[in-house]
């Protein structure tokens, strides 16, 4: 009786936002991606390591739809990417690339509007001007606004394009009828960073990290490479490891990160040690 | 860098006043001196008014035929260069590109020799129209030659080198100057003293047709880029930064290579290489206000074309009755500002020129 009256649990099955499938990329004669296949969900951060030149900024190139000219396939949701819905891409899925080559003096808050352009026409409109000071409050850069931004150190400039960044898919994109957001089902939103916080101090690190966790939380499929293994294991819910363009590891970190992977694929000796309020693993490393 | 308390609106219309100013100024100057009555008199009769005083027609014809489309003239063509510096600097993320340094210049002069020395020994028999359209289409691809030959060889993998650039911006000019030369030395004597005049642009040939053409592909190139001003923006932070906030990086970077060559080919088929323009006018801008690509393309349109016409005045005033090729005053002026953000650059690398 009682099962007739209920309706139907949905099943809580982690829902799959990105995939990839059999990825390959030849960079000037050298193979830097050999075939991988993966997932990345929705409401997770999900962190790539692996070693210099195994292939992680490539890979998240491909997934991020700037690299096409590997084989294989990425799908967001289950629609797969082309060059053709570039501008649809742009509003749902932003980058942050390890370096920028701005050489000219645009102030913060030129900077940070930047992340709305996908958004608007010709000019902004009253709602993009809300959502970029919104952006720079978040990463507590406000009274940068009017800075000139090639007067920032190299931390700031990072926290400028992070704001750019957090802009551009600040909300889930609306579904209305003449525009159907087929690469995010369910309003989801994707971001990419690549070596976010290499130039940022220890205190920006670990809140940088967290916006990250935050902004997963809202429906937003977090992939980042980072050089951090106790970073990556303390903010990701998943990490995946790359060696010589090939997965070698994937899964939660405290089921993937051991001492013996780090010595496999990085040849550093390592001690795994607990620290009072890490659930994560920590790990000393020796060279 | 919007240190300015001015706003956009603000500097616009005071670039717009300036601009009215020193066409009423340089068209008062000159071999014979109008006063202001005359000009306002002669407007008139132009417009169909009938004037009250009786009008010497003389001066009526200086003004008419000469002076007013002269420039005129000169007020395309600085906005055309300007313009130009505008998007080839966004183009190249670099402050220190122009039309003159990197080749399209001298390309645009080099295929418009070729029209000016060989139309006529083909004999070609082109109808008035055809024949006035041949000087900028030949400018244009020689321009379009050059310019590409230059960012091929200056951008590998996404990312422009500014020494190589500048190095290939020589060489390709070499190349384009020494092609003029030749055609010159082989072309019969008056032609060749109108080419040789041209590597220093000149704009005493200046008549009402030179200002139509150039008008309106510099209106059009202005409107066109104004429609990329975003995308223009987006791609000082580099090329795939470009590409994820939504810009068909190749599809763009095609639109603006045409769109620049296009108005730089045209001004340069009507009144040779003008140098230095389009590299200090968007620079007075950044410093001025921001460096914006949006306030940048109207700004250098109004401001580029006010600074031709300052010089061109000077060209005419200072030796007058003789007058100075047009661009010994904007090299004398320019190169120095370029020495000055080249070295800059090499001083402040890591913050760059404006830092």
């Amino acid at each position: 009786m009682l099962e007739q009256i209920l309706p139907e649990q949905p099943i809580l099955e982690p829902r799959t936002a990105l995939q990839a499938r059999e990825l390959r990329v030849t960079l000037g004669g050298n193979e830097i991606l050999r075939g991988i296949t993966t997932r990345f969900e929705a409401g997770k951060v999900s962190m790539i390591l692996g070693p210099n030149g195994s292939g992680k900024t490539t890979l998240l190139n491909v997934l991020a739809g700037e690299l096409t000219s590997g084989s294989g396939e990425v799908l967001y949701g289950e629609q797969r990417l082309t060059t053709k819905n570039r501008s649809q891409l742009a509003r749902v899925r932003a980058v942050l690339a390890q370096h920028s080559e701005l050489a000219f003096p645009l102030t913060v808050e030129e900077v940070v509007m930047m992340g709305r352009y996908p958004h608007f026409v010709l000019k902004p409109t009253r709602h993009d001007t809300e959502i970029c000071a919104a952006a720079l409050e978040q990463i507590r850069m406000m009274d940068f606004r009017r800075r000139n931004y090639l007067t920032l150190s190299g931390g700031e400039r990072q926290r400028v394009h992070f704001a750019r960044v957090l802009a551009q898919i600040w909300e889930a994109p609306q579904h209305s009828e003449h525009t159907s957001h087929t690469l995010s089902q369910n309003g989801t939103r994707y971001l990419f960073l690549d070596e976010p916080i290499s130039f940022l101090d220890l205190k920006y690190q670990h809140e940088f990290l967290h916006t990250a966790r935050e902004l997963a939380a809202q429906n937003t499929a977090v992939v980042a490479v980072l050089h951090d293994i106790n970073l990556a294991a303390q903010y990701g819910d998943a990490v995946l490891v790359l060696n010589h363009g090939c997965v070698v590891a994937e899964g939660a970190p405290h089921a993937v990160l051991k001492p013996e992977l780090l010595w496999n694929v990085y040849g550093v000796r390592s001690t795994q040690v607990s620290a009072a309020g890490i659930n994560s693993p920590f790990f000393v490393t020796y060279g | 860098m919007n240190n300015s308390r001015w706003t956009f609106g603000a500097l616009y219309s005071l670039l717009t006043a300036l601009l009215f100013v020193s066409v009423i100024v340089s068209v008062r100057l000159g071999a014979i001196d109008l006063s202001y009555g005359q000009i306002l008199d002669y407007t008139l009769s132009a417009l169909g008014f009938s004037s009250s005083s009786p009008l010497n027609t003389l001066q009526q014809g200086v003004f008419m035929q000469i002076r007013l489309p002269r420039v005129l003239l000169c007020a395309v063509v600085g906005a055309a260069l300007a313009v130009s510096g505008t998007l080839m600097q966004a183009l190249f993320r670099n402050p220190i590109v122009e039309p003159g340094l990197v080749g399209t210049s001298a390309g645009a002069a080099f295929g418009a020799a070729l029209v000016f020395v060989l139309g006529k020994s083909i004999g070609a028999s082109y109808s008035d129209l055809l024949g006035s359209l041949a000087l900028p289409v030949a400018a244009f691809a020689g321009g379009l030659v050059a310019t590409l030959a230059v960012y091929r060889i200056a951008n590998t993998q996404g990312k422009v080198t500014v020494a190589t650039m500048i190095l290939a911006g020589v060489a390709v000019n070499a190349i384009f100057t020494s092609g003029t030369g030749f055609l010159a030395y082989i072309a019969r004597d008056p032609q060749a003293r109108s080419i040789t005049f041209w590597s220093l642009g000149t704009f005493s040939g200046a008549d009402w047709k030179a200002v139509a053409i150039v008008a309106v592909t510099t209106v059009v190139g202005v409107l066109l880029a104004l429609r990329y001003a975003k995308a223009l923006n987006a791609l000082l932070l580099g090329e795939s930064e470009a590409a994820y906030l939504g810009v068909n990086i190749q599809h763009f970077k095609t639109i603006i290579l045409l769109l620049n060559t296009l108005i730089v080919a045209t001004a340069t088929s009507m009144v040779g290489v003008i140098g230095f323009v389009g590299l200090v006018t968007p620079h007075l801008l950044r410093l001025i206000k921001s460096a914006d690509n949006r306030f940048l393309i109207i700004g250098s349109a109004l401001l580029g074309a006010i600074v031709l016409i300052a010089a061109d005045t000077l060209a005419r005033t200072l030796i007058a009755p003789a007058e100075l090729p047009i661009g010994v005053i904007t090299s004398f002026v320019g190169a120095p500002v370029f020495l000055w953000l080249l070295v800059r650059q090499k001083s402040q690398s890591q913050g760059g020129f404006y830092a």
